[in-house]
């Protein structure tokens, strides 16, 4: 078609086209082997990420006075993540075995599908998180499929990765009371092994994050994840007691509308300045990246002779004319990549710990994106971030 | 005496009042343009600017009526020009950048996606104004939390479905319509819209009025205006390439199908 | 949030929130430092720090640091709004707390000042059929208790450079100061216009001068603010 050279289309400035035709802007660029943000096709962005100092327990916080646990916040291209790690306490069901000498006779009736226990033995030890994740674009109301996506997504990943495990999670409750000589004094278990409260009571922490994005450019869920891991990595459990005087008082409690009292047994204070760290599994820690498979175009990379030997550089097999783009950003890549990969691995990179496929994705793409992802948690893990 | 008009300014300050008088005893006018409000000071009529930017002064010709009464010799816009870069800051040398909060007005050119065909009109969506950039920051991507499909789950069925090719479906972009009568300016009885547009298309226009509430009114009576990206087969196609004022082609099959194309020599 | 959201993955229902014991003594040397530093707003000007335009989705953006609070401001639009011509744009102000410490009726009164500031001074008849949008995120609040207000000038102040950066036209410059004796938030334009006030003390005035001293103290701090937000902004350039 170079024949006919009044065969032309008008001008547009470059944001414009992408913003008329997402896919042409893509292929054009690609058929000259670069990416609309500039990267080539196997480089990452770069991630930067602190703590943010959000945090109670943060040095470089003057607000000491927070719920936050530990906080992280990424930054990545013009993307920012604020990740909040805060706790609650939850009073550990006391098992059915424990109490119920009839517990035997029952679980043989209720559960009566041993391979679902089995399964589920998989992930006993491993503690859950609760996240939300909310994406700033200047509305608001109900959250978003994408954002809803996400939690779920983080949830399930988070869990299956057995990156917490529950004993890392349980409160070692102390006693605070007066000793002999008036004085106000916390006595914890650690301190004082003779203290013991009754053994059927035991309670765990409960975490929750919070994630808010600005400026997002592309797939969030491996910046999510990496915030993710740097705020754990930060978060301190505080001791916590049981007020004497407090326990086992009546506390007036008001629910919808409606005021009543609630016999409370023990009410549970965190200690204001004594903490732990949180423990994680970090050889379960790795981390997540994400890929797109185009086919490129031929009407557009025949366009001009030059471009098409420099794109046979850029393709190592010549059979196969799709291109695996790391990292995706941008709305040219983000509209015109239907074919997706995610992939969570561990520490050593040896397991995978989450692969998402979206697509029509050939053997060769999926290899080389796992090896790449390898690569790239490994990379970030030296990285210490 | 004269007062210095600032080069650079930030919102609030007072750029000149309306009337100065020069050297010569002559009576020079400025008027207000964008980035600028007209307000008073000690009852004086002043210029202030709106806008952190840099401002421009442009001289605009006396009507013949104002050179009749001799009262003013000369007559100056002051406009402020917002310092943040936009889509046309690389392509444009010669200045003509237009603030990128800018709403469409009469006489500004558009480009518009074609949403809709009826027989009467074409429903469009305004998706960039020259000179001045796309209308949204964002397009529709994630909007919805687009992603590869779009799933709605039994029991939240108000979410909206949307499955498309990506586009800025959330209600984001203003609309426009552009009426059979305004698609071209000869032999208006004839024009059918199925042969000027189809959905999908790109169309660039003028606006003829900023319309009701729902839309802007657009034109495109004149030989710059119409289709200027188009894809053959309602959009499955190929990408077509204009031969004449109402032809397109896609070169490598030679499918030839009607549009009003703007200026495609 | 209530227990019945299905949109969100919220945990177990039975979860108590974590309740921190009482801070000790030494924190209250540090309130005084405080007192006595919120009397010198050229030492807090100093203190403070601003950026512009780091969220790149929004039409402008602001972010605001200032002794523990964080604030992030981001302004949408003028984008379409559905419904009737109007020929004016219309305003509306979302706060989000991420400290979980505003309580919601002040979440409304915070956005209730923020909006009637803005109102008075954006050039509305500019922009037909479309709305403005403000969106403000409190991202950390120090001694919310005691320096509400404070926070709210703060909010104010980081919003004025947030619409500037958007390019929305604006006919004026907003400053806001923060009295903490009588725990006032009052917003100036022009040569000490007055276009938002909110006072809160438990002290009874004597007469109308005992306010007007206040009036008049926070418009000249309200100066030195206006100035200083100036140079920040032509240095930007």
């Amino acid at each position: 078609m170079s024949e006919q050279p009044e065969l032309k289309l008008v001008d547009f400035p470059p944001a414009v086209l992408a913003r008329i035709s997402p896919e042409l802007s893509l292929q054009r660029h690609l058929a000259i082997g670069l990416r609309p943000n500039l990267r080539t096709f196997e480089e990452f962005k770069t991630v930067q990420i602190n703590d943010g100092g959000l945090s109670r327990y943060s040095s470089t916080n003057s607000n000491n006075e927070s719920d936050v646990l530990g906080s992280s916040i990424l930054r990545s291209g013009n993307t920012t993540v604020i990740c909040t790690i805060r706790g609650g306490i939850i009073e550990e069901d006391i098992l059915g075995e424990n109490n119920n000498e009839d517990a035997d006779a029952v679980n043989a009736i209720f559960a009566k599908d041993k391979e679902s226990i089995i399964n589920q033995e998989n992930l006993i030890d491993s503690a859950p998180i609760y996240p939300i994740v909310e994406i700033e674009r200047g509305r608001n109301g109900p959250p978003t499929d994408e954002e809803m996506n996400l939690s779920q997504k983080l949830y399930e990943t988070f869990l299956h990765s057995k990156i917490l495990s529950k004993s890392s999670l349980k409160v070692k409750v102390g006693l605070k009371s007066k000793n002999d000589k008036n004085e106000i004094e916390i006595l914890y278990n650690d301190e004082n092994s003779e203290f013991q409260l009754g053994p059927k009571r035991s309670w765990n922490y409960i975490l929750y994050c919070k994630f808010k994005i600005f400026s997002r450019s592309g797939p969030l869920f491996d910046l999510i994840w990496i915030s993710l891991i740097s705020a754990l990595k930060q978060t301190k459990l505080p001791y916590a007691y049981i007020d004497e005087n407090a326990a086992d008082i009546k506390i007036p409690i008001k629910m919808t509308g409606n005021f009543g009292t609630i016999r409370e047994q023990y009410a549970i204070t965190c200690d204001d300045e004594k903490f732990n760290n949180l423990i994680l599994n970090n050889e379960e820690i790795g981390y997540s990246s994400n890929f797109g498979v185009i086919s490129l175009d031929k009407n557009v990379s025949n366009n001009n002779e030059e471009d098409e030997k420099k794109m046979e550089i850029d393709i190592n097999d010549e059979n196969n004319d799709s291109i695996l783009l790391v990292d995706l950003e941008g709305e040219e890549e983000e509209i015109s990549c239907k074919n997706l990969i995610n992939v969570v691995v561990d520490s050593k990179g040896e397991n995978l710990k989450s692969l998402t496929l979206t697509g029509n994705i050939d053997k060769s793409s999926l290899q080389k994106a796992i090896d790449l992802s390898k690569k790239r948690s490994k990379f970030l893990i030296n990285q210490e971030i | 005496m004269t007062i210095d008009i600032p080069k650079y300014t930030f919102p609030g300050q007072p750029l000149s009042p309306v009337y100065q008088s020069s050297n010569n005893k002559s009576i020079i006018e400025y008027i207000p343009g964008n980035g600028t409000i007209l307000s008073k000071i000690n009852n004086i009529d002043v210029i202030n600017s709106t806008l952190l930017g840099n401002v421009k002064v442009n001289e605009v010709l006396l009507t013949d009526e104002e050179v009749a009464e001799k009262t003013i010799s000369q007559k100056f816009k002051i406009e402020v020009i917002n310092n943040k870069q936009n889509e046309y800051s690389e392509l444009n040398d010669n200045g003509i950048i237009i603030n990128n909060t800018y709403l469409p007005k009469e006489g500004d050119i558009v480009l518009v996606r074609v949403l809709k065909i009826s027989l009467k009109q074409a429903n469009v969506e305004i998706i960039a104004i020259e000179n001045s950039g796309n209308i949204s920051k964002e397009s529709g991507i994630g909007m919805n939390g687009y992603q590869q499909s779009n799933v709605t789950s039994g029991s939240n069925g108000q979410f909206l479905s949307i499955i498309n090719n990506g586009l800025n479906e959330s209600g984001e972009n203003f609309r426009g319509i552009i009426r059979v009568q305004d698609i071209r300016s000869t032999e208006k009885d004839k024009v059918k819209i199925v042969e000027s547009f189809k959905p999908n298309d790109i169309i660039r226009a003028k606006v003829l009025s900023i319309g009701d509430g729902q839309n802007y009114y657009l034109t495109t009576n004149e030989n710059e205006f119409g289709v200027v990206f188009a894809k053959s087969q309602n959009g499955n196609g190929q990408l077509m390439y204009p031969i004449d004022w109402q032809n397109m082609i896609v070169p490598s099959t030679g499918e030839i199908e009607l549009r009003k194309c703007a200026k495609p020599f | 949030m209530s227990t019945l959201d299905r949109r969100r993955i919220l945990g177990p229902a039975n979860v108590k929130p974590l309740i921190f014991g009482l801070s000790s003594s030494q924190s209250k040397q540090e309130n005084k430092i405080e007192e006595e530093e919120e009397e010198d707003i050229n030492s807090q000007i100093s203190k403070t720090f601003i950026k512009t335009g780091l969220i790149t989705n929004a039409n402008g953006s602001s972010y605001l640091e200032y002794n523990g609070n964080i604030i992030s401001v981001s302004i949408y639009g003028p984008r379409p709004v559905r419904g009737t011509f109007t020929e004016k744009t219309s305003l509306d102000v979302h706060l989000d707390d991420n400290t979980e410490t505003i309580s919601d009726l002040l979440n409304k009164k915070f956005c209730n000042y923020i909006e009637n500031n803005f109102t008075t001074v954006i050039n509305l008849n500019k922009y037909p059929k479309s709305g403005i949008s403000i969106f403000i995120n409190v991202l950390s609040i120090n001694n919310f208790q005691k320096y509400k207000y404070k926070l709210l000038s703060l909010i104010s102040d980081a919003t004025t450079i947030a619409l500037i950066n958007s390019g929305i036209e604006i006919i004026d410059i907003v400053s806001s100061t923060f009295d903490l004796n009588s725990n006032t938030v009052i917003s100036f334009i022009k040569s000490n216009e007055i276009v938002g006030l909110l006072s809160d003390s438990n002290k009874i005035y004597k007469d109308v001068n005992d306010f007007n001293k206040i009036i008049k103290k926070l418009g000249n701090d309200s100066n030195i603010v206006k100035n200083s937000l100036i140079n920040y902004l032509m240095s930007g350039n």
